[in-house]
C-alpha cells in the first residue's frame, strides 16, 4: 500500500499484495449477445401488471408459481483496466504522448456540439 | 474517419450531468448517445413509477417482465454484493427513503415508489431469481432494489460498447463522474481524466492517463440533504442503515479504475463503506487501482493505481 501526499502517522495497515495486472476488455462474445437480448426484446409481450404485495414476509411469493433457481451471475467480473504503459510496450512503434491539456468543461445546450481544438481532460467526481 | 476529430456532448442524464466525448464519430454518434441514456434512464429510474425498477420493487414477489438491459442490471447488483464481500448492498431504499432521500435532487416532483410492506434483508438477495429466455425477474417478497450504487457506470459501459459498435474510433462516457473510456482517445492518445478534490472542486488531486477502462469517484460530500433530525448523505453502513459515520480517519471520497465502470463505481461505494484499510485490501485484492481520501486530507492509495498516474 502506497501513501502520498501528506506525512501521515504510523499506522498498522492491511500489507497490500501484489496483483498480476490483467489485461480484459469487453468481448466481442458480450457485446453480440447484449445486442441480440436487445433485437429480441423488441417482440415481447408488455409486461405483466403487478399483483398487490403480499405479507412483509422475506420470501418466495407463496401463491405464485417460482421461476427456475439458476445462478444469477453478473457478464462480468472485477478486473483491472490496461495500464498505457502496458499499451505503449505492445506497440511495434513507440509514440510521443502529447502533453494534456486542461479546458474547462462548462455546460452547452443540448442542441450543440462542441469541436475541441485539444484533447481536453474529463473529470471523475463525487457529484452523484 | 478522422481520429484528430474529437466531439463532445453536455446533456442531463439519469439526475446528473452526462458528458460524451467521441472521437471520428458523428452528430448521429451523439444523439444515439444521448436518447441510450434517456431510455436507460426511463428503465432504472426509482423515481419513475414505470420503471423496471419501480415494477420490480413493488411486484410483490412475482415474476415481472422487464428488458434486457434491467436483467443485466439486477445480474450485477446481485453479483456486486458477493464481490464486494457485502460492503456493497443494493438493498438499502427503504432506509434511504425514511432519512429522508424519498425525491429526485434534481426533479422533486419524481418520488420514489415502495411496496406497503418493505424490508432491507440482504440476505434475501440471494432468493432473486431470472429468466433469461422470458427476460423475466422475480423478487424476493419485501426485497427492494436501489440501482444507484452502479447504475451509472453500467449505463457508460452500455453506452460506450454500443457506440464503437456503431463505428466510432474511442469514445469517453462520463456520467456525473462514473466513466468509461474505449477505443482511441482524441489525437489518437490515451483519454486524460482528472480527479477533484472532494473539498474544493477546483482543485484537480490527480490526473490518470487511461486507454480502456472505467473510473468512477464516490463521496460522501455529494448528495446530501437536511432534515428536522440532522443533515444525511447517501452512502450508507449496510450494517446500520444509517449515513456512514464521517470521522477524521474516514474516508471522504474513494476513486476505483478498473477494467469497466460498472465495477468501477460498485468498488468506489464499497471501498468508502470498508474504510481505508480493508477498502484498499478489497481493491487490490479484486485487481482495481484505488485512491482513498479521509475526511482530515490524507491520501491513500493501493499499488494498481500508480500506474495509470500521468505526469
Amino acid at each position: 500500500m502506497t501513501t502520498k501526499g501528506r506525512t501521515t502517522p504510523k499506522r498498522d495497515k492491511h500489507p497490500a499484495r501484489s496483483a498480476r495486472v490483467l489485461t480484459t476488455g469487453i468481448s466481442i462474445a458480450s457485446v453480440l449477445g447484449l445486442t441480440s437480448a436487445y433485437s429480441l426484446a423488441a417482440q415481447l409481450n408488455p409486461p405483466v401488471p403487478a399483483n398487490e404485495p403480499n405479507a412483509s414476509a422475506v420470501g418466495v411469493a407463496p401463491s405464485v408459481a417460482p421461476l427456475a433457481n439458476q445462478p444469477v451471475v453478473a457478464p462480468t467480473q472485477p478486473a483491472a483496466a490496461t495500464p498505457v504503459a502496458v499499451i505503449a510496450q505492445t506497440r511495434s512503434v513507440p509514440t510521443t504522448q502529447a502533453p494534456a491539456v486542461q479546458i474547462p468543461v462548462s455546460a452547452v445546450p443540448v442542441t450543440m456540439i462542441v469541436l475541441q481544438p485539444s484533447p481536453a481532460a474529463t473529470r471523475s467526481n463525487g457529484s452523484k | 474517419m478522422d481520429p484528430n476529430k474529437s466531439t463532445r456532448h453536455v446533456f442531463p442524464a439519469m439526475g446528473n450531468t452526462a458528458e460524451v466525448t467521441v472521437v471520428g464519430g458523428t452528430k448521429d454518434s451523439h444523439a444515439l448517445a444521448e436518447q441510450r441514456l434517456h431510455d436507460i434512464e426511463q428503465l432504472w429510474s426509482r423515481f419513475i413509477p414505470t420503471s423496471d425498477i419501480s415494477r420490480l420493487n413493488t411486484s410483490g414477489g412475482v415474476p415481472t417482465r422487464v428488458h434486457p438491459d434491467t436483467v443485466t442490471l439486477i445480474k450485477y447488483l446481485v453479483s456486486a454484493h458477493k464481490y464486494s464481500n457485502g460492503y456493497f448492498d443494493p438493498t438499502l431504499l427503504p432506509a434511504l427513503v425514511d432519512l429522508g432521500y424519498a425525491t429526485s435532487m434534481t426533479d422533486p416532483s419524481m418520488s420514489t415508489t415502495l411496496p406497503t410492506h418493505h424490508s432491507a434483508f440482504v440476505k434475501a438477495l440471494a432468493l432473486t431469481r431470472v429468466d433469461d429466455a422470458e427476460c423475466m425477474i422475480q423478487l424476493p417478497v419485501g426485497i427492494t432494489l436501489d440501482p444507484g450504487g452502479l447504475g451509472k457506470g453500467l449505463a457508460a459501459d452500455l453506452v460506450a460498447t454500443e457506440l464503437v459498435a456503431s463505428g466510432v474510433l474511442g469514445t469517453c462516457v462520463n456520467i456525473g463522474g462514473d466513466l468509461r473510456c474505449l477505443g482511441i482517445g482524441p489525437n489518437e492518445e490515451a483519454w486524460n481524466i482528472d480527479i477533484e478534490s472532494p473539498f474544493d472542486a477546483s482543485v484537480i488531486i490527480e490526473k490518470l492517463a487511461i486507454h480502456n477502462g472505467g473510473v468512477a469517484t464516490s463521496s460522501t460530500r455529494a448528495k446530501r440533504w437536511h432534515t428536522p433530525r440532522g443533515e444525511f448523505h447517501h452512502v450508507l453502513s449496510p450494517r446500520t442503515h444509517t449515513p456512514l459515520p464521517e470521522n477524521s480517519d474516514t474516508p471522504v471520497q474513494v476513486s476505483v479504475i478498473g477494467a469497466e465502470a460498472v465495477w468501477a463505481e460498485t468498488f468506489a461505494t464499497a471501498i468508502l463503506v470498508a474504510g481505508i484499510a480493508e477498502g484498499l485490501a478489497l481493491a487490490q485484492k479484486s485487481h482495481l487501482a484505488a485512491l482513498v481520501i479521509s475526511n482530515n486530507g490524507e491520501v491513500f492509495a493501493n499499488d494498481h493505481w500508480k500506474e495509470f498516474v500521468r505526469c
